[in-house]
Formats: C-alpha cells, sequence, structure tokens
C-alpha cells in the first residue's frame, strides 16, 4: 500500500484498471440471453427392466442477462448464440423458468405417452392406453397476471367445465371477455379466481397445455424429474424412445439423437438452439440425429460446417415419418 | 523434543507479542491495519473470483472450478499474511519481527492446509451431487 502512495500514477492506473475489470466482470446486459451447447442426456423411461438406452435427448444451456465479459467472450465464440431476451421472460426469476421447464417437460412426456402407445397399440393389441383430460394446465405466466400459477389445472371458465365443450370453445371465454371466473386444481384442491385481461398486452398472458390422467399397459415408469434439465424439445425423441421399448424393437447398438417437440396430432414442432444441439451431437458419439422440419434449414447450414460427424442428419415432418426413418436404417 | 519446545516457545512468545503491539494501537489504526491487509487480499482476489464466476457457464465440468475455487480461497489466507507481514516490519524491532513472521508462516500453512481440508471433505459429501 504504502509503495502504491509512493507511485502514484501507477497507483492511479492500477486502481481504474481494477475497476474497469470489477465493471466488466459484473455489469450485465439486461435484454441479451446467450444460447450455449449442452449435453446428451438419455430418456429416462423404464418399460421393461432390461431396457436399453438408445435415445438421447440434447439440452442447451440457456443464460439470461450476460455480464459485458461474458458477452465479449461470446461474441468471439462460434458456438455461442447471442440473441435478444424476449420481453415476456423479463422479470422472471430462475425459479420460475425453472418450473416452466419442469412442467413442459411432465406434458412433453404425457404427450410422447399418448402417441407412442397409440401407435405401438396399432401393431401389438396387448399394449393399452387409456387416457382422460383433467383440464388444462398452466405453463406460462406473464409478469403482471397475479393469482394463477403454474401448474395450476384450469377446470371451469364461466361455470363451464372443460370437458362440456371442445377445447377452442372453451378458450373462447377469454377472447370474448375482458374478465373471467375461473376455477383451477391446485394442490388437489379446487380453487376459484377471477381472471382480468392485461392492458399492456390486450390478452389474459397465460399459456394452457392439455393435461390428462394416464393408465397404460405395460406400465411406464420415468425419472425426468430428478435434474435441472427441462423443457419440451425432448418429446419426439421420447415418443421414439417408449415406442422401440414397447414392441420390443432390436436397435443394435444405435445411437439416436434429435430434437423437436410431439404434439397431441402426432406432428412435431419447432424448437429453439438447434445450433448448439448439432454442436452438442458433434461432441458425441452419435449415429443419427433426428431434426423438426421447421428447425431443418438452420441444423443443415451447421451440420455442413462439421468437419467429418459421426452423424447423419435426419428431417422428420411428424412421428410417422421419425419412426420410419429409424427402422429403415436398422443395421 | 527439545526443538519442538523451542520452536513452540518462540510461537507463542511471537503471538504474544503481536497481541500487545496490536492492542496498543488505536480503533482508526486497526481499520486501516485491516483494510491494508485482509482488506486489500480481498479485493485482489475479488477479480479471479469474479472471473471464475464470470467463467463458470462456459465449461460445465463443474470439478475444475472447485479446484481453482480452492486455489483462490488460499490466495486470500497467503497474501493477507504476506500483507501483514509486511505492515507489522515498521512497528517491531528486527528480533521481533523475524518471529512474527515465522508466525505469519505457520498461520498461512496451518489456516491453507485447513482450507483445502474443508473443501475437500465438503467435495467428499456433496461431491456426487455435482456433475
Amino acid at each position: 500500500m504504502k509503495w502504491l502512495l509512493k507511485h502514484k500514477i501507477i497507483g492511479v492506473i492500477l486502481v481504474l484498471l481494477y475497476a474497469s475489470l470489477s465493471v466488466f466482470f459484473t455489469y450485465r446486459l439486461d435484454d441479451y440471453t446467450l444460447t450455449l451447447k449442452g449435453d446428451l442426456t438419455p430418456v429416462k423411461t423404464e418399460i421393461l427392466e432390461t431396457d436399453r438406452s438408445h435415445f438421447y435427448t440434447i439440452y442447451v444451456v440457456s443464460m439470461d442477462k450476460p455480464t459485458l465479459f461474458q458477452y465479449v467472450l461470446a461474441m468471439f465464440t462460434d458456438t455461442i448464440d447471442i440473441s435478444k431476451l424476449p420481453d415476456a421472460y423479463r422479470g422472471m426469476s430462475a425459479m420460475d423458468q425453472f418450473k416452466m421447464g419442469q412442467i413442459a417437460e411432465e406434458i412433453s412426456y404425457q404427450y410422447a405417452t399418448i402417441q407412442a402407445y397409440t401407435k405401438a397399440k396399432l401393431i401389438d393389441s396387448s399394449i393399452e392406453i387409456d387416457y382422460t383430460p383433467l383440464g388444462y394446465m398452466v405453463s406460462f405466466v406473464e409478469k403482471g397476471q397475479t393469482g394463477i400459477r403454474l401448474g395450476d389445472i384450469l377446470v371451469e371458465v364461466e361455470g363451464v367445465s372443460h370437458l362440456d365443450v371442445p377445447q377452442h370453445e372453451f378458450f373462447g371465454y377469454f377472447s370474448n371477455q375482458n374478465s373471467v371466473m375461473v376455477k383451477v386444481l391446485r394442490d388437489g384442491n379446487l380453487v376459484t379466481l377471477s381472471l382480468n385481461k392485461l392492458t399492456t398486452i390486450d390478452r389474459y398472458g397465460i399459456r394452457l397445455e392439455p393435461y390428462f390422467d394416464i393408465e397404460t399397459t405395460p406400465n411406464i415408469g420415468t425419472t425426468y424429474g430428478n435434474d435441472f434439465i427441462g423443457g419440451p424439445s425432448g418429446g419426439m425423441i421420447q415418443t421414439l424412445d417408449i415406442y422401440m421399448k414397447l414392441l420390443n424393437i432390436d436397435l443394435k447398438d444405435l445411437k439416436i439423437a434429435g430434437t423437436g417437440t410431439i404434439e397431441l396430432d402426432g406432428s412435431i414442432g419447432e424448437i429453439g438452439g438447434i445450433e448448439q444441439k448439432i454442436y452438442t451431437a458433434y461432441d458425441h458419439d452419435v449415429d443419427l440425429f433426428l431434426c423438426a422440419a421447421a428447425n431443418y434449414d438452420a441444423a443443415l447450414a451447421v451440420y455442413e460446417k462439421l468437419n467429418n460427424p459421426s452423424f447423419t442428419l435426419i428431417k422428420v415432418g411428424d412421428i410417422d415419418e421419425a419412426i420410419q426413418s429409424i427402422l429403415t436404417r436398422l443395421p | 523434543m527439545k526443538r519442538f519446545k523451542a520452536s513452540l516457545h518462540d510461537y507463542l512468545e511471537a503471538r504474544k507479542t503481536y497481541r500487545i503491539l496490536t492492542n496498543t494501537w488505536s480503533i482508526k489504526k486497526n481499520i486501516t491495519y485491516v483494510l491494508q491487509t485482509t482488506g486489500l487480499a480481498l479485493m485482489i482476489m475479488l477479480l479471479p473470483a469474479l472471473l471464475v464466476i464470470n467463467l463458470l457457464v462456459f465449461v460445465s465440468y463443474i470439478k475444475v472450478w472447485i479446484v481453482y475455487g480452492a486455489l483462490i480461497g488460499y490466495g486470500f489466507i497467503h497474501l493477507s499474511y504476506v500483507f501483514q507481514t509486511y505492515y507489522i516490519k515498521d512497528y517491531s524491532n528486527d528480533h521481533e519481527f523475524v518471529k512474527i513472521r515465522r508466525l505469519f508462516k505457520l498461520y498461512t500453512y496451518t489456516y491453507g492446509a485447513l482450507w483445502f481440508g474443508l473443501v475437500y471433505t465438503l467435495y467428499m459429501i456433496f461431491g456426487g451431487y455435482i456433475v
């Protein structure tokens, strides 16, 4: 310290350098989000005791509000994507984002189970699935919408049960009125709430997904809730995993990764972070990579840049196409 | 045994001298002392700590960062005693200073060993939850 006081100019330079570095490491850019490479995770379903993992979902890491240092580092790294943080996600807590991911993953497993069992039943009549709608699960709540919570199951709007009217008519109550009375299932209890349209966006700012009570033969077990990974992007791969396990199809040593959501009609939906998912697959010893048709062009652009990739990139539009694309490539 | 007893005696004596010395200082002096030693060490080690926090997200192999975290912690202990040694030099005679410097070295190694031991123990207990 005495030395610094003696050499004032060097002292001032060091203090300025220290202050600059501190700002560089701590100032956060609220408008941006970074998407980074993640990892492969085996699909977490158990149907038969001897099941082996052939199917892998790919997760990417999203980091909102990077520091200046992280932003600059991302600018010089090809595998990191910088994008603007969507307005709806601003101000959302990390816990809410985690919950959203978990809900999306739970719903994804539900749809995957329904699709896989329904398709497999066409081949093996001993396979059974019975699913009854419980309501519509709240999978997103816009900032400012109070009362309703993530994970609530909407069962009634304006005194009309979800079982009595089709989905479009049920949701119509929301678009036609500025305020609605709803009943939701929360922790097993029925709760009555009054919801108001958000004036800033002229919407209620909630997303609802059909939610089911499912019974299957053979029974299916999942362990997806034990980690920090969430989201709907593994839907297609989960469906394929369940389908192949149900029909006991021998996939030899194939290691299959992929990405795309599964919808109730069997179509495969678009996902985010496709470039980083391709880079992640490249880092692992994958044989096939199944990609949703909507993401294919972006995926192909990255794939063509890779040096001798181990996997084949396959474009799939719906689950039937995905099943066929694997069966025709069996060794 | 004799040598050990002599060393222990020296350490205890140095500790006593150091305490007497700092007890004679005013509160303002004591605050200056803490700021220019522990405070400065903390300030310096804050930068590598911030760097590690910033880089955490880019390398998901967390075990690497535990090692860096442990080294940063030790760096703080080491620097803190280095600054204390230089500070105390002006307030003690040569004989006292040599003994206090040895005492601070002992503190550095002891607290350093305890710190690494703590990190290792925590890693052994909670390491299974880290990927």
